[in-house]
């Protein structure tokens, strides 16, 4: 099977099935890292500019980076435009806070939604990390990369935010290692 | 902490109608503005700076020229060119590299807040020599500043459908009308600047943010 990067060459001299690969193996990626806290067609529709970007930057590609610290930089900035432009990110913090203390934190059974809950009640900083890292696979090296930070500032961020993962998941446990 | 929570991932038919999409868009991309959007980001840079520099030497040879005698304008080219430098290189920012919506939004502020502060520098440094100002200031920047912006707007890998990129635009187009003016005007009176060049920005962005707001749309379709 190509590497993604051999995809990505195969693109840049003309092969348009070299970019349909690639959309197969990263648009449901990209969805899951555009879509939290936004309506599918939303979701859709950032997945679309992704790809869109992804096909107007492809000359700034070098052959020797990553393909998929590189596309998951250009879907974490058109998410944070879109909740930017449309003034989401202060009503979404809010709707999360009120949701968790509305839903009763601990009431809630299911083990994805008390997830879901325990992610909404981190500061935006730390989630954007925990979902990287864990939801999506990426490096530390990559995901600093990815959000702009030094490698040792993600580290901070996913540590403190996996601790407060760990706390409202397990109540009992007093996070000790 | 050892399940990772399950996310409704798109199967095949969504993927495929998804992926038609976005072969509709791209079977979109032609023409020069595609082909300019796709260039690499040095290359993007080079183009902007140089209609920029092609602009502003057109109306400097119009005008007063480049014998800069003048201190209040040697300050004005000064600022000017370098905030006009900085904004320029965040605004052709690779796509790929992280957004600092911190350094965007005092980048544009400083673009727009440039030409209001600039004319208070013929108060610092007053310049009795100034000779009779030449007619038309106004058309000359707005002109100059127009003309940037749709350059700009061409350059851009969003077409300016980011608020953000699209205000950070416009002060970069502001700042050329005004560095335009520097160089063809060599009056340095107070009055006649805040009354003659200052509004050139203004006078762009005001419409400019109007029409973003009437588009309303935010995705890239150029």
């Amino acid at each position: 099977m190509p590497t993604d990067e051999e995809l990505m060459a195969r693109y840049l001299s003309g092969d348009r099935d070299a970019f349909r690969e690639l959309f197969r193996r990263y648009a449901p990626l990209v969805l899951r890292l555009v879509s939290r806290d936004l309506r599918p067609d939303e979701a859709n529709d950032l997945v679309q500019q992704t790809f869109l970007l992804l096909h107007r930057a492809r000359n700034d590609f070098k052959s020797d980076a990553r393909l998929r610290p590189w596309l998951c930089t250009i879907a974490v900035n058109a998410r944070r435009q879109y909740l930017r432009d449309t003034l989401r990110h202060k009503t979404l913090d809010r709707e999360f806070a009120e949701a968790r203390v509305d839903r009763g934190f601990l009431a809630v059974n299911d083990a994805e939604e008390r997830v879901r809950a325990a992610l909404a009640g981190l500061p935006a900083d730390q989630r954007e990390v925990i979902v990287l890292h864990w939801m999506q696979g990426l490096s530390f090296r990559e995901i600093a990369h990815a959000v702009g930070a030094s490698l040792g500032a993600v580290k901070v961020r996913a540590h403190r935010g996996y601790l407060v993962m760990r706390q409202a998941l397990n109540p009992n446990d007093d996070g000790g290692e | 902490m050892t399940k990772k929570p399950t996310h409704a991932a798109p199967d095949a038919p969504e993927l495929e109608l998804l992926l038609h999409a976005v072969e509709a868009r791209l079977a979109q991309e032609r023409g020069a503005i595609a082909w300019l959007r796709s260039r690499p980001t040095w290359l993007r840079a080079s183009f902007a700076a140089t209609w920029i520099m092609l602009l502003v030497a057109a109306a400097g040879f119009r005008g007063a020229g480049f014998s800069i005698t003048n201190v209040h304008r040697q300050l004005a080219l000064l600022a000017y060119a370098t905030v006009l430098v900085f904004a320029l290189a965040e605004l052709l920012r690779p796509t790929h590299r992280f957004e600092r919506s911190a350094l965007q939004r005092g980048l544009s502020a400083l673009a727009i807040l440039t030409p209001l502060l600039v004319p208070f520098l013929s108060l610092v440094a007053p310049d009795p020599s100034a000779v009779a100002r030449l007619p038309g200031c106004m058309t000359v920047g707005i002109s100059v500043a127009v003309f940037t912006l749709a350059w700009l707007r061409a350059l851009d890998r969003t077409g300016h459908g980011a608020r953000s990129t699209a205000l950070l635009a416009v002060g970069v187009a502001g700042l050329s009308g005004n560095l335009a003016l520097a160089l063809y005007c060599p009056s340095a009176e107070l009055s006649h600047l805040l009354r003659w060049h200052m509004p050139v920005g203004l006078l762009v962005v005001l419409p400019y943010v109007q029409l973003l707001r009437r588009r309303g749309a935010r995705l890239p379709s150029g």
